[in-house]
């Protein structure tokens, strides 16, 4: 049984294409291969000749000519069938692979026995041999990989996965290696990147590659992949189409199958200070409680504000609130503490899911809760975070990395604009997020002893990220829900020299490197 | 116009109200009285436990909290140690000792391996 069969459906590809894409097999300094080539009655006649000429050259060559086009599903899945290798690479019949491909997916895969499925950076050639739009991936994110196919090549599955998932699905012509993927990682043990590219992608005219408009068909099948991956999961969302090759995932109202409409506790802790936003002046807090009860469409929340009071009991700052039955308060009178007064406002808290949302925002988006609540239906993440706003409108935080030290995230970035590959338009893992709106459950909270009152001011929100990953549960970062964040009015500075030290005593290995923040991704 | 209490004076300030009169108080029987005192010993004892509890809860998140935090200074003290052996290491390397000694055993070591392979 060989290590990798590669398979490769072919249908028409430029001659020249398809010579340099069997040569880059070829001369692979890895041996232990087979090739499954199906030709899917490419009209061409060349192509059927130069199949069979590598395929007498050299025995771990194999070629099906099929007697009627089927098209890619049906000539993949004869690939598929062919294979009697350990793994399953998919090449395209106009791309190509370094030399040392093979043999460098063969050593990660040789590291541990638990990986089912496996993919590399990728790159792109143009008609002139030329490499360019190199893609940095993050390490396996299966937030962003169901809103966009970031894997894609160069994909590598154990083939008893892909017996087990019934191999390729009919009906997904252009997104069957999307379908394939979402599959695959739903059942697999452990999912690998190797980040290096290892695959290079052939832009030509009418190829996904050069154009993301060349096929329409692609994308409508990429939308039913995706549908399909929310009803396995047993979650209801409108899967709608971005640009082309990204989806949005929205949480409908009745995507609480699990749980109807769980309760949210809100905590805002504040000292009820007062600021200009937009030109007006008002109190902070009462503009965010106003707007969270005028605005927000999920309706089974309570609001828990930690004010601060001195020593009489007093509020040092005072502000009032409308009457409601919801809202509750807790009074905080000792030293500034940022992480105390969150813990202290969470303490007393009923909801099964927990806010955190600072007094110095604003919402004017109906769905900024249910669409950071519903990310949280899945059970491999512990913490969301929306995308924060500038008082202008710019991004202030698109989640956080640690490269090259703790960082918002396209901080003064256009917030209309996708960005590369569609980082500001789809949710997506991150390393970390803003304490200034985040959302996690309550028992996650108490299992990681919440926040660390460690920190005085800044910080305690990473380590809160971080302690969440080292307990197995991800970051999550979605722009679906927007939040305004007027900055560190209430403090003036949110940098403080010992929270750093802490954060580096104790997590200072991860600063300096991001595995979700690779150079362009 | 608010029904005046022993109870409502107590959370005055809470409920943001006022206490219009006391004369409501002055002239109410002693049962009821009685009935409102244990009402606000029932209360602050309540009140009290909620504290207690609040308390312990939040003793229990520092020591989890703790336990998190040692275990990561701990991860993070071992990547440090293998951090500075490599540095060690490659900076023994570098000193001319130990060039001269693997100048030195370069004909030994090279013996040893065609022996090896004989």
């Amino acid at each position: 049984m060989p290590r990798f069969s590669i398979v490769t459906p072919v249908y028409n590809p430029p001659p020249k294409a398809l010579k340099a894409c069997i040569k880059s097999v070829i001369k692979q300094n890895f041996s232990d291969w087979e090739w499954c080539l199906v030709n899917d009655c490419s009209p061409d006649p060349r192509i059927r000749k130069i199949l069979d000429r590598w395929a007498s050259k050299d025995s771990r060559i194999r070629v099906m000519h099929r007697k009627e086009n089927g098209g890619i599903v049906a000539a993949s899945q004869d690939g598929l069938d062919m294979a009697t290798g350990e793994f399953v690479a998919l090449l395209d019949h106009d791309d190509m692979i370094p030399k040392r491909a093979l043999k460098i997916i063969a050593k990660e895969l040789a590291s541990d026995d638990a990986i089912d499925y496996l993919y590399t950076d990728e790159d792109k050639i143009d008609p002139k041999g030329r490499h360019y739009d190199v893609f940095r991936k993050p390490k396996f994110d299966p937030v962003r990989l169901r809103s966009q196919n970031y894997c894609t090549h160069f994909s590598v599955f154990r083939n008893s996965l892909l017996d087990e998932i019934g191999g390729f699905h009919s009906g997904y012509d252009g997104a069957q290696d999307y379908d394939l993927i979402l599959r695959a990682t739903e059942k697999a043990r452990k999912v690998a990147h190797v980040p290096q590219v290892l695959y290079h992608w052939r832009v030509v005219p009418g190829s996904t590659a050069g154009d993301v408009h060349a096929k329409p068909y692609a994308y409508d099948a990429g939308q039913r992949a995706v549908q399909m991956h929310f009803q396995r999961k047993q979650i209801s969302a409108d899967i709608t189409k971005l640009s082309p090759g990204s989806y949005a995932h929205q949480f409908t109202a009745s995507s609480s199958s699990k749980n109807i409409s769980p309760l949210v506790s809100i905590v805002i802790p504040t000292r009820g200070h007062s600021s200009k936003v937009w030109g007006v002046e008002m109190c902070l807090v009462e503009n965010i409680v106003s707007a969270i009860l005028k605005i927000t469409n999920y309706s089974n929340f309570e609001i828990v504000i930690v004010r601060d009071v001195n020593e009489t009991g007093q509020m040092v700052y005072p502000f009032s609130v409308p009457q409601d039955s919801r809202i509750s308060f807790i009074e905080y009178g000792q030293e500034f503490n940022l992480a105390r007064k969150w813990n202290a406002g969470i303490i007393s808290t009923r909801g099964e899911y927990v806010v955190v949302i600072d007094d110095d925002t604003h919402v004017d988006n109906p769905e900024w809760l249910s669409q950071i609540i519903g990310q949280l239906q899945f059970s491999d993440i512990g913490v969301v975070g929306p995308m924060l706003l500038l008082e202008d409108g710019r991004i202030s935080s698109a989640g956080i990395t640690m490269k090259p030290k703790p960082t918002h995230i396209s901080r003064g970035k256009s917030s209309l604009a996708d960005g590369w590959m569609g980082v500001h338009s789809v949710a997506r893992s991150v390393t970390a997020i803003s304490g200034a709106c985040m959302a996690f459950r309550r028992s996650d909270f108490n299992i990681v002893g919440g926040f660390s009152e460690n920190y005085h001011v800044s910080y305690a929100d990473i380590d809160f990220c971080m302690k969440l990953a080292a307990h197995g549960l991800r970051t999550a970062w979605t722009p679906r829900s927007r939040v305004y964040h007027f900055g560190a009015r209430t403090l003036g500075t949110t940098e403080d020299t010992r929270d750093y030290a802490m954060l580096n005593s104790r997590w200072g290995r991860f600063i300096g490197s991001d595995a979700y923040a690779r150079n362009n991704a | 116009m608010r029904a005046c209490s022993i109870s409502l004076m107590s959370h005055a300030h809470d409920a943001d109200g006022e206490i219009d009169s006391l004369a409501d108080l002055r002239s109410a029987s002693r049962e009821r009285l009685l009935t409102e005192i244990g009402m606000l010993r029932k209360e602050t004892k309540f009140a009290e436990f909620q504290t207690i509890s609040a308390r312990y809860e939040r003793e229990i998140l520092a020591s989890r909290d703790a336990v998190f935090g040692m275990s990561a200074e701990l991860g993070e003290l071992k990547a440090r140690l293998r951090t500075d052996v490599q540095e060690a290491r490659q900076s023994m390397m570098k000193t001319p000792t130990w060039r001269v000694g693997s100048l030195v055993l370069k004909p030994l070591n090279l013996m040893k391996k065609l022996l090896r392979k004989n």
